[in-house]
């Protein structure tokens, strides 16, 4: 690069030298240009993307140089920092018009940011720096970027399309499902009562197997269904303030029968009569037969299962504690997952639709709570929900 | 003197309305689509005034652009958006569909050039109006609470005062509103009177 100072230069000629090579080391383009516009100083960089030689440059008009950048942002911003004195920044993002320089190493165009600067040499009229930018690498990165947020969009899009399809599907078939179940249950019933006529004992047994199951596919619907609404943010609660004692009495009343037909019975410990909880009844009394329904189908046959309440600071806990089985020690940390039952053939003998703990979990967080168990098995299986309580 | 009288206030708006106006003019013509722009309130205030009213505002983090300007006044220039507006105003600008979390690298170059424009177009109004010689800095990009901008634009001294533009953005239906600060110290104050005074006396009006 030739470097052409002005007359009564204020550098010496070691100085222009170690300038020169200041500016060609630059990674970028620098051009200065006088006050009519003629180029004085054009670096190795420029030299390289343009393919224009600092002898070809130097003293030309800027803009004969680029013809095709005349009347642009370009050459009003140099006027603008000529005649007064104004920087100027011209983002890639805004650009119409750029130089042609291409890449050094794969001569294809780049893309560039562009700042313009007065400068004012003693004794000279104000001249002008134009520096140029090399942003293709960022373009380049922004647009990946934007590639990738667009898929994930899509993505996000296309999965919350087919979680909604699904909801659907399982709304509706699981609805298309119940009415006939309940109107076979109702005829398997009124079939086994006799109300048609006598029944002999051994089709009385099977029809008492067809009512079971049926049952227990109405119960896996049920739960579908919630889940569902879980799922979705669908399921709505109704808080309202309700005593704790209250509240397990309703329990126990409700699960009799079942703790009955499994040969078992409850011991509701006695509660103190100020404890009262921010909760929708009906749906905790879910959560409170799910957990007794469990604990009594694994209590030994005419064992008792014990219900109990403590006070735990801002909380009450509610127990419900059995004397079976218990939970392997492999099996605890997916208790509380879709459809995981310690023993599937247990399960199978027992009943239960694998999602009665899962809709019982998101029940109880939904009212600020927490459930949890401790199991040492073959002595002592004991579920617990800690509820805040209420003034 | 640290503040302007009425009449000097209402004639540095109307100056500065004409830079607006220009700066309008510039980006439509640049971006091809139609960008309205007006300062319709100007206030004279301390900085620590200016941080109580712009927190006022509620508009919590801001970002934009900063830049210096030098001549017979002299100080910094500030075009602030709050960080939710100025992602929208640079989407508008560069008609960019997919919104990203933050500005990105050439978002914040975006942005600073709009900043730039309408800095310097307000800038060279009132050089222009009032016979100054005034040169501006290249901008760089700010982010941060109105406090942190400002204070990091005071190093013109302790006694800086503020001249505080409320701007509505006009650009493709949409409404943006912005603020333009000039932070100035003392003697770039009364370089300002004096470049509004000579203005009024060409304009035969009367000095209060």
């Amino acid at each position: 690069m030739k470097f052409v100072l002005p007359k009564q230069s204020a550098f010496t000629e070691n100085e222009e030298a170690l300038l020169t090579m200041v500016l060609d080391s630059l990674v970028g383009g620098v051009i200065v240009i006088d006050d009519h516009k003629r180029v004085i100083i054009w670096n190795d960089w420029m030299k390289m993307s343009s393919g224009i030689e600092v002898t070809q440059a130097k003293c030309r008009g800027l803009f004969e140089l680029f013809p095709q950048l005349a009347g642009s942002r370009i050459e009003q911003s140099v006027d603008d920092c000529l005649v007064r004195g104004n920087a100027s920044l011209l983002s890639h993002a805004l650009m119409r018009e750029s130089f042609p320089l291409v890449g050094i190493k794969n001569q294809e165009p780049i893309q560039q940011v562009i700042y313009i600067k007065p400068v004012m040499p003693t004794g000279k009229r104000r001249h002008c720096i134009v520096q140029i930018a090399d942003v293709t690498a960022a373009v380049k990165r922004e647009h990946q970027l934007r590639s990738a947020t667009s898929s994930a969009l899509s993505a996000q899009q296309a999965a919350e399309e087919l979680a909604a399809l699904k909801s659907g599907f399982i709304s509706v078939v699981s609805h298309e499902l119940r009415t006939p179940l309940t109107s076979i249950r109702g005829s398997l019933s009124l079939v086994s009562n006799g109300v048609v006529g006598a029944v002999p004992k051994k089709v009385h047994d099977l029809l008492q197997v067809a009512d079971r199951n049926a049952g227990r596919l109405l119960a896996l619907i049920s739960d579908i269904l919630d889940m569902d609404k879980f799922e979705s943010g669908k399921m709505k609660f109704d808080f309202q303030r309700m005593s704790v004692r209250s509240l397990l009495e309703q329990a126990v009343e409700g699960n009799d029968g079942y703790a009955r037909a499994h040969c078992v019975s409850f011991d509701l410990f006695p509660i103190a009569d100020d404890l009262y909880v921010s909760i929708d009844d009906n749906r905790m009394l879910q959560v409170m037969s799910n957990l007794m329904s469990n604990a009594a189908k694994y209590e030994p046959s005419g064992g008792v299962v014990e219900l109990s309440v403590a006070k735990r600071g801002k909380h009450v806990r509610i127990s419900v504690v059995d004397h079976g089985p218990g939970i392997p020690e492999k099996f605890k940390s997916r208790m509380f997952e879709k459809f995981s039952q310690a023993d599937t053939g247990d399960t199978r003998k027992l009943g239960g639709t694998g999602l009665g703990l899962v809709i019982s979990k998101a029940i109880v967080e939904s009212h600020n709570g927490v459930i949890g168990f401790y199991s040492d098995p073959n002595r002592r299986t004991e579920f617990y929900i800690d509820l805040p309580i209420v003034p | 003197m640290t503040k302007l009288n009425d009449l000097q206030l209402d004639v540095l708006a109307e100056a500065l309305n004409i830079g607006m106006g220009a700066a309008a003019a510039s980006l439509s013509d640049m971006l091809g689509s139609s960008v309205g722009l007006s300062a319709p309130r100007i206030e004279f205030m301390t900085r620590g005034e200016a941080v109580l009213a712009l927190n006022r505002t509620g508009a919590g983090p801001v970002c934009g652009v900063s830049q210096g300007f030098e001549g017979n006044f002299s100080g910094e220039s500030m075009l602030l958006f709050p960080i939710d507006k100025s992602l929208e105003l640079v989407r508008l600008l560069m008609k960019e569909t997919l919104p990203l979390e933050g500005l990105t690298e050439l978002e914040e170059e975006a942005l600073s050039e709009v900043g730039n424009i309408i800095l310097n177009a307000v800038i060279g109004s009132l050089a222009e109006l009032f016979a100054h010689d005034i040169g501006t800095d290249l901008p760089s990009f700010k982010q941060g609470s109105f406090e942190d901008v400002l204070v990091a634009a005071c190093d013109h001294g302790k006694d800086s005062m503020v001249l505080l533009l409320r701007v509505d953005f006009n650009v493709e239906q949409s409404e943006i509103d912005g603020y333009v600060v000039f932070v100035l110290d003392l003697a770039s104050i009364s370089g300002l009177a004096n470049g509004i005074d000579g203005y009024m006396r060409k304009l035969g009006i009367a000095e209060v």
